[in-house]
């Protein structure tokens, strides 16, 4: 019988990344390499990326909240590997999704589940939901949002690189002035608005909160006009903000929906959730076993990724959850104390483990896009990608918002060391410094 | 011939400015009007005895010991020359370095001292003062290379290297910054009565003179005279130009 080719790492490192530049994304590849952004990650060492020349990269995404290759999910996901357990359901009646559907319920009150692969995915389940749950035409997003790239997502994304070539958009889809309590209350009032969707703290769009106040007119009108509650919590939740597995627990009103996924499957499977009430669930699609499963999708709930989500769902605890907390609050101010005096700082925002790094525009026609050659993106802020290369090659992977290139967007791995914040600081000082100097 | 009139009141910088064709352009520049600075590197004999020549002729120069391969010392320069005059309009990175040997007999260090000095000097300075160039749309930037990077000639590998580098960074930072109405051009010296010329043996100057067509070696006002056009307005569509002055080797 024929070998399958190996997959030796070595040799996938020798050729995989042109491999990627040929039949994957030239331009990424090109991108990456004019950017001398490191590229042969050999291994994982406690819980982060070491490069080929022993360099340790902190990723702050944030998709690797537990660190890389968490050792628990890890252990938990070979010993599924290992049984000859199935890995698929004929019936569906999946008994991994059952169990962690039943843990989630347990931890958020919500007694009803479906398990997408994407973070996507579930924004398009709770679109779905919405419509088929109130038959009306209208979905509101917030301007700034990123909800996800398919096309239900594309329709609720703030006009940009995201969305502009994709059109014609979902009908019926608008987006409302960012924490603009008036025009919600407006919008509402006309009685056809399925669903609000929104980010308590919107990550793409600048890692921008919305207050207190428009979180609970949000939750008031909404009830008031029938109209479904959505809460993307595919940034914000698992602990992330320190409020709680959910962040939006503490908000006046649930929402009808919560989506988690990005680390849901402990960085190592993809997965995610979109969560709702049982009574919701049925209205929509429990009139008979023709629509039951009218919106899903193959490996909804598989085993491996439940498995994977069961063991991360585990490691988020009150320990954690004060942890990222102090931690957060700790960054935060060691940032405004560090930075107060650069001219290109202008303030953090954010919570928790989601903090945003908000930057003056740099004035100076040699740190321009039109200089650098793409007088396409002239506008665009250059702050945030010329701050996050120097930081990448401080070993920090820190990345701009997709929608707002003058925001630093840093979420670091829960179990970050407390001395590797504290370099973290030193190294955004120094570089915006010298950003700050080669713009005088 | 008269100095360019428009010099008169610019702002120049030139590195390894304490003798030789840095101190005649320092000279020229004060003689055409332009407020000099000059940077050196080792001997304070040179530098006092450069400012007393510029003085006796009227031209008070400010000077920086340092070298141009220390990022330091350049931040220093430029940020003492932003605070005095308001940014830099000239630059001229002539500050350079060279050891007549045979490949076999030139070490590593060799090599980074040449290389440092003679190339990564000039993009130092050049990084340094360009900040201000841009932001205010003019400026001249003037490399002194050598005719090693135009002629097949022979010459120590290291220096023809970084003389080399020097044409290449010329062209590329021409084609980068003429958007700014910024010009950049590399002045290539042959053979001089002073300098390396009055230090090589007889037959080498021999071997020189039967290669060029004007049978002689160049004198400085030769070179400063087109130094000054090039920094001047009358060159204002000039750039990324290199112009060999070494007899038509």
């Amino acid at each position: 019988m024929k070998q399958p080719p190996s997959l030796d790492y070595d040799a996938l490192l020798r050729v995989g990344y042109e491999e990627y530049r040929r039949f994957v994304n030239p331009i990424i590849a090109e991108r990456a390499r004019l950017a001398g952004e490191p590229l042969r990650v050999e291994r994982v060492a406690d819980g982060s990326p070491i490069l080929s020349d022993g360099r340790r990269i902190e990723d702050m995404h944030g998709i690797q909240a537990f660190g890389q290759r968490n050792p628990e999910v890890n252990e938990a996901l070979l010993e599924y590997l290992h049984s000859d357990r199935p890995s698929w359901f004929p019936s569906r009646v999946n008994p991994y999704a059952g169990r962690l559907a039943a843990i989630l319920a347990a931890r958020t009150g919500y007694d009803n589940a479906f398990f997408p692969c994407t973070g996507t995915g579930a924004v398009e389940a709770a679109l779905k939901l919405s419509r088929a749950l109130t038959r009306r035409p209208r979905i509101l997003s917030i301007q700034g949002a990123y909800h996800g790239c398919t096309f239900g997502s594309c329709a609720l994304m703030s006009p940009g690189i995201f969305r502009d070539a994709f059109g014609p958009h979902l009908p019926g889809v608008s987006a409302l002035p960012f924490d603009d309590p008036a025009a919600l209350e407006e919008a509402l009032a006309s009685g056809d608005v399925a669903a609000l969707v929104l980010e308590p703290i919107q990550g793409e769009g600048g890692v921008r909160p919305l207050s207190e106040a428009f979180i609970e007119a949000a939750c008031t009108l909404s009830e008031a006009h029938g109209t479904l509650l959505i809460a993307d919590e595919i940034q914000t939740g698992l602990g992330r903000t320190g409020r709680g597995l959910l962040h939006s627990a503490s908000w006046s009103r649930r929402p009808d929906i919560v989506l988690l996924g990005k680390a849901l499957g402990g960085g190592l499977v993809p997965i995610s959730a979109m969560l709702t009430r049982a009574a919701l669930f049925e209205r929509a699609y429990g009139r008979d076993f023709a629509v039951a499963e009218s919106h899903n999708t193959s490996f909804a709930g598989n085993a491996l990724g439940c498995i994977a989500a069961l063991r991360t769902l585990e490691l988020v605890d009150e320990d954690l959850l004060a942890g990222n907390r102090r931690k957060g609050e700790q960054l935060r101010r060691a940032l405004e104390a560090r930075l107060s005096t650069n001219p290109l700082f202008d303030h953090v925002r954010g919570e928790g483990m989601m903090l945003g790094l908000v930057l003056e525009p740099i004035d100076h026609p040699w740190l321009s896009f039109e200089h650098f050659g793409y007088p396409s993106l002239e506008g665009r802020s250059l702050v945030a990608p010329l701050l996050c290369r120097r930081l990448y090659a401080r070993g920090f992977f820190t990345f701009p918002c997709g929608h707002d290139w003058g925001v630093v967007r840093i979420q670091p791995r829960y179990g970050i060391e407390e001395e590797a914040l504290e370099r973290f600081v030193d190294a955004c000082a120094e570089e915006l410094e010298q950003l700050a100097e080669d713009t005088r | 011939m008269k100095p360019p009139a428009d010099l008169e009141g610019s702002r120049a910088l030139v590195t390894g400015g304490s003798r030789g064709l840095g101190l005649e352009l320092c000279r020229a520049l004060g003689r055409a009007g332009a407020r000099v600075a000059f940077t050196w590197a080792h001997e304070p004999s040179d530098a006092k005895a450069a400012r007393a020549s510029l003085e006796a002729e009227g031209i008070e120069a400010l000077d920086f010991q340092g070298s141009v391969s220390d990022s330091g010392h350049v931040r220093e320069v430029v940020a003492a020359l932003e605070a005095a005059w308001g940014g830099v309009d000239l630059l001229v990175n002539n500050a350079g370095l060279t050891q007549v040997l045979p490949i076999s007999l030139i070490d590593e260090a060799d090599w980074d001292e040449v290389m440092d000095t003679n190339a990564k000097g000039a993009f130092l300075f050049s990084r340094a003062v360009l900040r201000g160039m841009i932001r205010r749309r003019a400026g001249r930037i003037l490399n002194i290379g050598n005719f090693s990077s135009e002629r097949l000639v022979e010459a120590p590998v290291h220096y023809a290297a970084s003389k080399s580098a020097l044409r290449g960074l010329t062209e590329a930072l021409a084609r980068e910054v003429g958007r700014y109405g910024i010009t950049v051009n590399l002045l290539a010296p042959g053979l001089l009565e002073e300098g390396l010329g009055a230090m090589l043996p007889q037959h080498r100057i021999d071997e020189y003179l039967e290669q060029c067509p004007l049978r002689r070696l160049g004198a400085l006002p030769e070179l400063t005279r087109i130094a000054l056009f090039l920094l001047s307005a009358d060159a204002a569509f000039v750039t990324g130009a290199k112009i060999a002055v070494d007899g038509g080797v």
